[in-house]
């Protein structure tokens, strides 16, 4: 049986993978593209977020091309935004379409991750299957994200910068056809070696720069991180530790070390999103990060509410944040503008001595 | 060997700004003037106004900044593209060392720049709306009736508050038409809706920002006194608008591109740029779903650079793919 998903970033491998588990396959999302962010814009009202609107643009897409069982998998922990669970917005939303069959995959545990999946596909799903589903799944999810932080640091480090594209397609492409944890295995011992061999630059990066916002659109490879990594081929050092990863690994065991990080800016029981970002920026200034960057889609609540926490971490740590919201993927030049502006401020400061 | 200058060119949203800059960076000669849509013929205009004051001299470096930057920087063959942000602060540190803070409102683009020790060391920009910017009183001025040039003297003659709702440019409108049916007179109305715009700047681009004096006020709106005004009365602070407050960003750039060192500018002729057909035109790009809008610039016929795209394939930025701009 064929599914569709939307994809943040490349999300969808990783739902690929736990729907081949399971003998069913996912077509491929749509690239996002202008007609897909404005038939999004078109159908959601105006104060969902932005990346909701993404989503929402490319389920219209592809159920205008007839597809209709919509799997999708955003986190499998608290969360504060509707992205967490949307199947009855959805229902709603596209009840026009026939036999539009929304479900997300989820359940905290293996016991209820198993009554999940019965729930879709029926109850001769076996236990060992779910395991292995979601072994492969999260599987994906981690070595996804551990390609995307290295070929980001190396894009800023290695003197070949064509060469690390090329790698992460190669290991893009290697991550989906894999079809269990041990094959993942191998395809990271692979993404190893290969990227111990690119030729690195001679000089260290002429800035450090920690990132962190909103998962979903920080996951947005066509968009605002197409931008950003041009960037880090310039020879500036981008750092991002949140990601689609960060809300597959969210159950409270997780979260307590990282609670107990941001106790003194976080009190009243903060989302799984404010808490990564807000923990990941204290990671980035005691390491001695030079600037941080705060990248959000306009209309996300948790990072919204972060918003002025983090410039009061900022201020704390004398360190340069600038605040991004993202409200329209297409207008690059005035994200461009103010990524040079902070690149210059950073270079003036560090020149001048000035060090958080 | 005539004496050298160097050329900066701010263009953004609503205003083109051309200053040349002799070797003790003084400001020889400056424009501004509205774009209204014709970049390019704006950018002649301004180019043909300094050139007639610096004819006898000799362009040593062109710098671009504004939102159309990259655009003009093709155009006459800037040796560097620089944002906006950085070419104000270096305007305002030329000009007052010792100031702490820059207001900045354009056209559609409001900024606060807070500079420590003679180098920036924060900064914001107007995120999602213009409410906060020049275009809040242009409509102000076109619903009013009144040149936009007229509210700063209009405020000064108010003589009663007028609380105008500000957070939005539609429902300040609305706002507007409520209180002139009010019975409410024009200068109030006018004060009230300053107040509304620098009530909404600090609320968005100044919000938790530790503004410190010096302040000075940039950009063209700074020559509005009832903004100038309403800055000093709500932050409590003495508020300095430059001599040279409306062309600061060309400014700027003109500094830096003096300050660059260049051996040999890369800038066009005046008179090529005059008698140049440039001009831009777009189109989709086929080559991969994300269709990316490309500018293609053509001169004589010809295809002379591209702008734009989400890949290296049309970059301006690598020569081999496209042909350098002359």
């Amino acid at each position: 049986m064929n599914h569709f998903t939307f994809s943040w970033g490349t999300n969808y491998i990783a739902v690929r993978g736990l729907l081949r588990s399971l003998g069913h396959d996912l077509t491929t999302p749509p690239r996002i593209t202008t007609s897909i962010a404005e038939r999004g814009i078109a159908c959601a009202h105006p104060f969902l977020c932005f990346s909701g609107k993404l989503v929402l643009g490319q389920i219209a897409t592809q159920l205008a091309q007839g597809e209709r069982r919509l799997a999708f998998m955003s986190s499998l922990g608290p969360e504060a935004c509707r992205c967490a669970d949307t199947s009855d917005y959805l229902r709603s939303l596209f009840a026009d379409y026939d036999g539009f069959s929304p479900h997300r995959f989820g359940g905290g545990n293996l016991g209820g991750a198993l009554t999940n999946l019965r729930s879709h596909f029926g109850p001769h799903i076996r236990k060992s299957q779910c395991f292995r589903a979601y072994a492969t799944f999260i599987g994906k999810v981690d070595l996804l994200h551990k390609v995307d932080k290295r070929c980001t640091r190396l894009r800023c480090q290695s003197s070949a910068p064509q060469q690390v594209r090329a790698l992460e397609r190669e290991a893009l492409e290697r991550i989906d056809r894999a079809p269990g944890p041990f094959a993942l295995w191998r395809v990271s011992r692979w993404f190893d070696r290969a990227a111990n061999r690119l030729p690195l630059r001679d000089e260290p990066p002429a800035l450090r720069i920690g990132i962190v916002g909103g998962e979903h659109i920080l996951s947005e490879l066509d968009s605002i991180m197409a931008v950003i990594k041009g960037i880090a081929e310039g020879g500036i050092l981008l750092d991002w530790r949140s990601g689609f990863r960060m809300l597959v690994h969210s159950d409270e065991k997780r979260l307590a070390p990282l609670k107990t990080k941001c106790r003194d800016y976080l009190h009243e029981a903060p989302s799984t999103s404010e808490i990564f970002s807000c923990a990941h920026a204290l990671d980035f200034i005691a390491e001695e990060y030079d600037g941080l960057l705060h990248i959000y889609a306009f209309g996300c609540m948790p990072q919204t509410a972060l918003k002025p926490i983090l410039q009061r971490i900022a201020t704390d740590a004398e360190i340069p944040l600038l605040s991004l919201a993202i409200g329209d993927r297409f207008a690059e030049e005035g994200l461009e503008g103010r990524l040079e502006a902070f690149i210059d401020l950073l270079s003036a400061r560090k020149s001048q001595g000035v060090t958080p | 060997m005539n004496k050298p200058i160097w050329i900066g060119i701010d263009v953004g949203s609503i205003t083109c700004k051309v200053v040349a800059l002799d070797e003790d960076e003084q400001i020889l000669a400056s424009t501004y003037r509205r774009t209204r849509g014709r970049v390019v013929d704006a950018v002649k205009e301004g180019l043909a106004a300094v050139g007639d004051v610096v004819s006898n001299r000799r362009i040593a470096g062109c710098a671009t900044t504004g939102s159309a930057r990259r655009f003009v920087g093709a155009l006459v063959g800037a040796d560097v593209v620089t944002n906006e942000i950085t070419a104000h602060a270096r305007a305002a540190l030329a000009l007052h060392p010792n100031a702490r803070t820059l207001l900045e409102i354009g056209g559609e683009d409001s900024k606060i720049v807070l500079l420590r020790d003679g180098i920036p060391t924060d900064f914001a920009m107007n995120a999602v709306c213009a409410a906060g910017t020049g275009a809040f009183l242009d409509q102000l001025a076109g619903r009013l009736g009144v040149p936009v040039e007229t509210l700063g003297d209009l405020a000064g003659m108010s003589t009663r508050d007028v609380a105008i709702a500000g957070r939005c440019t539609v429902f300040a409108e609305s706002d507007i038409i409520f209180k002139q049916q009010a019975g409410h007179r024009i200068e109030d109305i006018v004060a009230g809706a300053c107040r509304a715009l620098v009530r909404n700047y600090l609320n968005d681009v100044g919000k938790g920002k530790n503004i410190e004096p010096p302040v000075l006020f940039l950009g063209g709106v700074a020559a509005n006194e009832g903004i100038r005004t309403a800055f000093a009365e709500t932050l409590g602070l003495p508020v300095t608008v430059p001599t040279h407050h409306h062309v600061m960003g060309a400014f700027g750039a003109a500094l830096i591109a003096k300050r660059r060192g260049i051996v040999e500018s890369t800038m066009r002729t005046l008179d090529a740029i005059q008698t140049s057909d440039f001009r831009p035109e777009t189109f989709v790009c086929p080559h991969c779903a994300n269709a990316c809008e490309i500018v293609r610039f053509v001169e004589n016929g010809e295809t002379v650079g591209h702008l734009g795209g989400r890949c290296e394939r049309w970059s301006a930025k690598r020569p081999e793919a496209v042909p350098a701009v002359r």
